[in-house]
Parts: structure tokens; sequence; C-alpha cells
């Protein structure tokens, strides 16, 4: 199981892509849209874990381009907005199942990874 | 009409301080979040070591200082919105130009970063200050600094200076890709119009490469007042 993980914190990321490798996972990290495409056209991912809010390419938008680039990729978004107006307009734009609000429950991410890859 | 006036300047108010403070609290939120993910990763580290893999004292160290650097900028973070919010209810009194240029550097740093930007602050060589509503400077500045990285920044990096200007004081904003109105493009929002009037502040902009001059007059009984409605009365009672 390959697992990208971008988001502009850059010690957010390295360190979710380290925990993932710990648990026998392989994983990477980028801290920019343009990164995470450069790493999508040379490496194969089954899920890319993306931060919503990123300077330039957001989430959503990178999902549509780097759906372009490996089709069969799977998708989760990350947030750190934390009222209940947010989180509910955050679903609404990429649906509850697919949604993890920082800090991050690792074990909740994992599960979310298992979950995506098996629909 | 001063009475729409008067209300639609409380909106914007109420309206800017939940930009900032919604601004505040995500970045609040990716601070808990490294906290969160590095104290998992030294656990994960603990568990692993109890299985018998050796504990690396140079990782350890890595992560402690990690810490150290997340609760520091959260920290900033959160003396920031403290200072902001008691910007509101606070009376008008003697601004601090570097207090206040350091407070919109950790204000503006999610705003601008989302563009891809930064913001440089150049503080006033000498201490320089002038009686104004902290609330109304903060949120004069934010709005020129918003619409001038909307201009385009060839550099990335937005400069914002202070400085005395004889009894007064004057912010230079640099570094935006100059606009062919000059002033009259800041001037363009309301908001702006109406926050220049309340505080007795004259736009310009210079005739070089994009720069932004704020300038705030010494001894205008405007530069205290809260509300464009009171400026205006006030003005009407000098006259």
């Amino acid at each position: 199981m390959n697992i990208l993980i971008v988001d502009d914190e850059e010690e957010l990321a390295s360190t979710l892509a380290e925990r993932l490798r710990l648990r026998g996972m392989k994983a990477s990290h980028a801290v920019t849209g343009e990164e995470a495409l450069r790493l999508t056209t040379e490496e194969s991912f089954d899920v890319a874990v993306l931060d919503i809010k990123m300077p330039r390419i957001g989430g959503i938008q990178l999902k549509q381009r780097m759906q372009q680039i490996q089709p069969g990729m799977r998708f989760l978004f990350l947030t750190g907005h934390g009222s209940d107006r947010d989180f509910e307009a955050g679903v609404t734009e990429v649906g509850e199942e697919y949604y993890l609000v920082k800090p991050l429950d690792i074990e909740e991410l994992i599960a979310k990874i298992h979950d995506v890859l098996g629909r | 009409m001063a009475g729409d006036e008067g209300s639609s300047f409380s909106r914007d108010s109420m309206r800017f301080f939940g930009t900032v403070s919604a601004s505040a609290t995500h970045d609040l939120k990716n601070v808990l979040a490294v906290i969160q993910e590095n104290a998992g990763l030294l656990e994960d580290l603990c568990r692993m070591a109890e299985r018998g893999r050796p504990l690396d004292p140079g990782r350890l160290m890595r992560l402690a200082v990690e810490l150290q650097q997340q609760v520091r900028r959260g920290d900033r973070i959160v003396s920031a919105m403290n200072r902001f919010a008691h910007s509101v209810d606070e009376e008008p009194k003697a601004l601090d130009a570097a207090g206040l240029l350091e407070l919109l550097a950790v204000l503006s740093a999610r705003f601008l970063a989302a563009k891809g930007l930064q913001l440089q602050t150049t503080l006033p060589a000498a201490p320089a200050s002038l009686p104004a509503s902290p609330f109304l400077l903060i949120r004069l500045l934010w709005s020129c600094l918003e619409r001038a990285a909307s201009l385009g920044c060839p550099a990335k990096i937005l400069e914002l200076a202070g400085e005395s200007a004889g009894e007064g004081l004057a912010f230079r904003i640099r570094g935006f890709a100059p606009p062919s109105g000059a002033a009259a493009v800041f001037l363009s929002a309301a908001e702006t119009r109406n926050l220049c009037t309340a505080l007795g502040a004259a736009l310009a902009c210079s005739s070089g490469p994009g720069e932004l001059v704020i300038r705030l007059p010494a001894g205008s009984p405007r530069a205290v007042t809260r509300d464009p409605r009171e400026a205006r009365d006030r003005a009407g009672e000098e006259t």
C-alpha cells in the first residue's frame, strides 16, 4: 500500500508519513501541489491524503489534476477547520467519509485509508 | 443614510474580527496537529523500543526541539489574538508602530501564505507612536495589504514598513504590481475609505514600483475615533 501525504505544514506531512511507514506502509510526503503532481508522475500511489487549504493549488483542485495522471488513485482530505459550520461546509464539498479534521488520530486515518481502498 | 453607513461600518468591523479570528484558529489547529503527530511519533518509538528496537537519541532530540518550536509558535498566535481582541475594547491610545507591525505580521501570516506570499516588516528606526484606535488602524493596514496582495506580487513578498512622519506616522507597503489607478485602486473599497476617514489617514502611491504610503498626521482629533460618523462630527466641530 503506497500513501502520499500532501500538506503545506511540512512537519505534519513528514511525521504522518513516518508514522505510516512505522506501521508497515509505504508513504511519502509533499508540501505543495506542484511537488505532489511531480511525485504522481514518478510513482504509483494507492491513496493521497490532501490538505484542503494550500497555497496556489488547494486539495480539491489537486485531486482533479492527480486523477488525470493516476485515474485509479483514491483520496482523503484534511482540514484544520474547527467549527461545526466549517465542518459541514467541508463535508458538503468532499463527503464525510473522505474528510479528516486536524489534529488527526492516526488510527482513524488508517481506518479511512482501508475504507476508501475497499470502496 | 448616516445610520446605514454606520451599521455597515459595524458589520465590516464584525466581519473583519471574524476573518482574523478564523485565520488564527486555523493556524492554531495546524500547531496542534503537528504537536499531536510529534507526540504520536514519540509514543510509536517508545512502543517499538519496548519490543527491542533501539531508540535513536538524535531523533528524540529533534522531536523535542520541534515540539518546543510549535509551542512557541502557538504562544505567538495566542498572544497576538489576545492583543487583537483587546484592540476592540481598548480606548484609543498612543499606538506603538513597532508593536503594531509585529502583531500584523503574526495575524496576517496565514492569510498571505494562502496566496503564496510572505510579509516582511521593517520596524521604525526610532520609537514611533500616535494616538489612534488600534483596531481601526489594524483594519486599515490589513485592507491595504489585502488589496496589494490582490494586485500580484512578482517577488512573492510584501513589505510593510513603519516610520515617524513629522509628528505623525507613516506606513509603507511595497512589493505589489503597480496599479494603473494608483491610490484610487486602494480607495475603491468603501471600507478602506471609511477607515481613512475615521483615522484621518491619507493614502498615496509613489511613482516608482508598487509602493503605497499610508500617512496618519498627528493632532487630528479624528485619529482617536472609532466610527466614521464620529470622525465627521468632530471635523464639523473644528470648522
